[in-house]
């Protein structure tokens, strides 16, 4: 892809995308400006579990596996992206070293944006933009955490025994999918 | 027992900004005026060790944010045993997630002890997003934030639980870290 595809292709994944294609046309702009087409090769992460986060990103097409480390060395599949996700935020919104290592499990393509994104100005344009992203974070945040509690819930019930928990089907990578 | 205070009374009280700034340092960064209107839209409770703030299924409420105290959030299980959700102290938001959105409350929370917070409403939060108003940002990068270590500390238990399941039921009791300020953290500073 040329310079000039990219950015129509940037242009369009934006404005086709379900969250960011709802925001106004001006904010719009200012994300075409600011973000970045990345291609995934099968295999290739994105994200590495312990390292410092500086941005965070979209993914617009393909798949992911979100792993951890287990304590005996081996990596955990907690979780997998499906396009729409937004996901690599939260370091950046507590500095915490990155949570899991995120790789692309198919040919994949991402819009990267920049950390600062989140941290414009109020009452400029780039404020609006960071209120508009967080709002999303939070929303895709809220979405994790919801299916967590749900998981920790459906699982002490089943240690319970409750007969309706063990045939409960909890979608065990829910955590990772972005709202309908 | 609730103590509700009218709104307009928080605006310019010395002792609850003390508070806020106390238990949410990076309030200090708002402007005092931006952070008195926000005040001026909040509610302050003082409940009795022991009351609920809501049960799950309850329609959607305001958002908590504890200036000082503690909050159980749980979900029952049959047998009249619950499961612990977490543990909330100063400086952390409960029933946040009603300001994104108009679910029903998830899991129920209640005061564990004495408890003083302020209470925000999903319709005055929008006030505040539209017109972009500081307190905004403000709130929404602090609810990340505290969104983010929850997700963090749900994952981590998780985990131990796969490992050990006899875990599921006790209660995780993460001592409260008070958030870092800006300029510590900027500076990686451990305090």
């Amino acid at each position: 892809m040329g310079p000039e595809q990219r950015q129509e292709a940037l242009g369009a994944a934006i404005h086709q995308h379900p969250l960011l294609g709802g925001l106004p046309n001006d904010l719009q702009v200012r994300l075409i400006e600011r973000a970045r087409l990345r291609e995934l090769a099968p295999g290739e992460a994105i994200t590495r579990e312990g390292s410092a986060g500086t941005r965070f990103y979209i993914l617009l097409e393909g798949s992911a596996r979100v792993s951890r480390a287990r304590p005996d060395g081996g990596q955990e599949r907690i979780g997998r992206l499906r396009p729409g996700a937004i996901f690599g935020a939260m370091s950046l919104c507590d500095g915490s070293p990155r949570a899991a290592t995120i790789a692309a499990t198919a040919p994949s393509l991402c819009l990267e944006l920049p950390g600062e994104l989140l941290h414009g100005a109020p009452r400029t344009l780039d404020g609006r933009l960071a209120l508009a992203l967080r709002e999303l974070l939070a929303t895709s945040f809220s979405e994790q955490l919801r299916a967590a509690n749900r998981r920790l819930y459906f699982l002490s019930r089943q240690l319970e025994g409750a007969e309706d928990a063990a045939n409960e089907t909890v979608d065990p990578e829910a955590v990772w999918l972005p709202p309908e | 027992m609730s103590d509700k205070a009218p709104a307009h009374t928080l605006f310019g009280d010395p002792e609850l900004f003390a508070a806020i700034t106390r238990a949410f340092p990076e309030s200090a960064r708002l402007d005092p005026r931006d952070l008195g209107e926000l005040l001026a839209l909040m509610g302050s409770v003082r409940l009795a060790a022991g009351t609920p703030l809501f049960g799950a299924g309850d329609p959607p409420g305001p958002a908590y944010l504890i200036l000082s105290g503690q909050v159980r959030v749980e979900r029952a299980l049959e047998h009249g045993r619950v499961v612990l959700l977490g543990r909330l102290g100063d400086g952390d938001f409960v029933g946040d997630l009603g300001l994104l959105d108009r679910r029903k409350r998830s899991a129920s929370a209640r005061a564990e002890t004495e408890l003083w917070a302020l209470t925000l409403t999903l319709e005055d939060y929008q006030k505040l997003r539209a017109e972009g108003h500081p307190a905004a940002l403000w709130l929404l990068s602090e609810i990340d934030h505290h969104m983010a270590r929850r997700i963090r500390a749900m994952y981590e238990r998780l985990a131990r639980v796969r490992a050990e399941p006899g875990l599921a039921l006790e209660p995780p009791a993460p001592p409260h870290q008070p958030r870092r300020s800006w300029l510590a953290r900027f500076l990686r500073l451990g305090v």
